[in-house]
């Protein structure tokens, strides 16, 4: 992905239209490709059904705890930011 | 007989994403019914109901579903396409989005971990956790070097991806965050593929800072957590 971002990066002109084609067909079935994996997530349970219970716990607290904050934090940092060049003058 | 296993086990994934979609498309329903109707719940749920029926095991259907996996990792590929196009929107604002991308991507490991401590989990679980919010293959990368248990690693990164993508939207609403920058970049940090998908259905200008967060909580994680963990094990 990374490669691909340099590489139309440093030809600094558009993108040819088979590859954003392309692109967008993928991108539209993001989702079909990810369910045989999200389908993992329920076969797990079966190896240590007590051990996995806590560990989904603190996923799940953790995951949306990390969500609130960083989203509290950006928009803190976000305004301020860009509140800045307005003060300055020249 | 072992090809028409296969295409039978493809074909069920195909069936539950279109029943999936039209699910969505059929239930005119909104806000927070809408998140837990997406797709990506409906349809494993319907994959995983068919494989307990017919009693296929996961690994025969993880066998039999190699395209979609790596179609997976092509799409991935095809995300660097919105990034270039939406690429103007990130100047300016290296700094506030280096403060954030540092403040989650460790706050996730570090509140994962620390819950799982208390409840009391083993170090192997503890390192298998950790590299919880990068995308699965970097994550099982991660957790291949740092010494986790490979298929948990794996469930728990999508847990974790679904998670983020169907409570993200509803927090982001909660707390009334209305820029869509935040909330792309915040869904990509967390929930990395799984929460991009969510991100670029909201708008692309969200998917592209979703994309950003992805690659640089990878990037971040593969740099630091061996590191850590080294330190922590000593």
């Amino acid at each position: 992905m990374m490669l691909l971002f340099l590489t139309l990066k440093t030809r600094g002109r558009n993108i040819p239209i088979a590859l954003e084609k392309t692109s967008h067909l993928m991108i539209r079935y993001l989702y079909l490709f990810l369910i045989p994996a999200c389908t993992g997530c329920f076969f797990l349970a079966q190896s240590n059904f007590n051990e996995w219970i806590f560990m989904t716990f603190s996923i799940f607290t953790s995951t949306l705890l990390t969500i609130i904050l960083g989203a509290l934090l950006m928009n803190k940092v976000l305004a301020r930011y860009e509140k800045k060049p307005k003060v300055r003058p020249q | 007989m072992e090809i028409a296993n296969l295409t039978i086990m493809c074909l069920a994934t195909l069936v539950a994403y279109n029943l999936a979609t039209w699910l969505l498309r059929a239930s005119k329903v909104r806000s927070i019914a809408h998140s837990f109707l997406h797709p990506l719940v409906i349809g494993p749920i319907l994959v995983a109901g068919f494989l307990m029926l017919t009693g296929i095991d996961y690994q025969q259907y993880q066998v039999a579903n190699k395209p979609f996996f790596l179609l997976l990792d092509t799409a991935i590929v095809a995300l660097a396409i919105p990034l270039y196009q939406q690429f103007y929107n990130f100047k300016g604002l290296v700094k506030p989005l280096l403060i954030t991308l540092m403040f989650s991507a460790s706050f996730a490991i570090i509140s994962a971990v620390g819950f799982a401590l208390i409840m009391g989990a083993d170090t192997n679980s503890l390192l298998s956790i950790a590299p919880k919010s990068t995308t699965t293959p970097m994550a099982l990368r991660i957790a291949e070097k740092i010494g986790g248990d490979l298929s948990m690693t794996a469930g728990i990164v999508v847990l974790t991806g679904v998670i983020g993508a169907i409570f993200g939207p509803i927090l982001f609403n909660k707390l009334s965050i209305q820029d869509d920058r935040i909330k792309g970049f915040i869904l990509g940090i967390t929930a990395h593929g799984i929460g991009t998908a969510r991100a670029l259905e909201i708008s692309r200008k969200c998917g592209a800072f979703a994309i950003l967060g992805l690659g640089a909580t990878g990037a971040l994680t593969a740099l630091i957590l061996p590191y850590i963990v080294l330190l922590s094990l000593r």
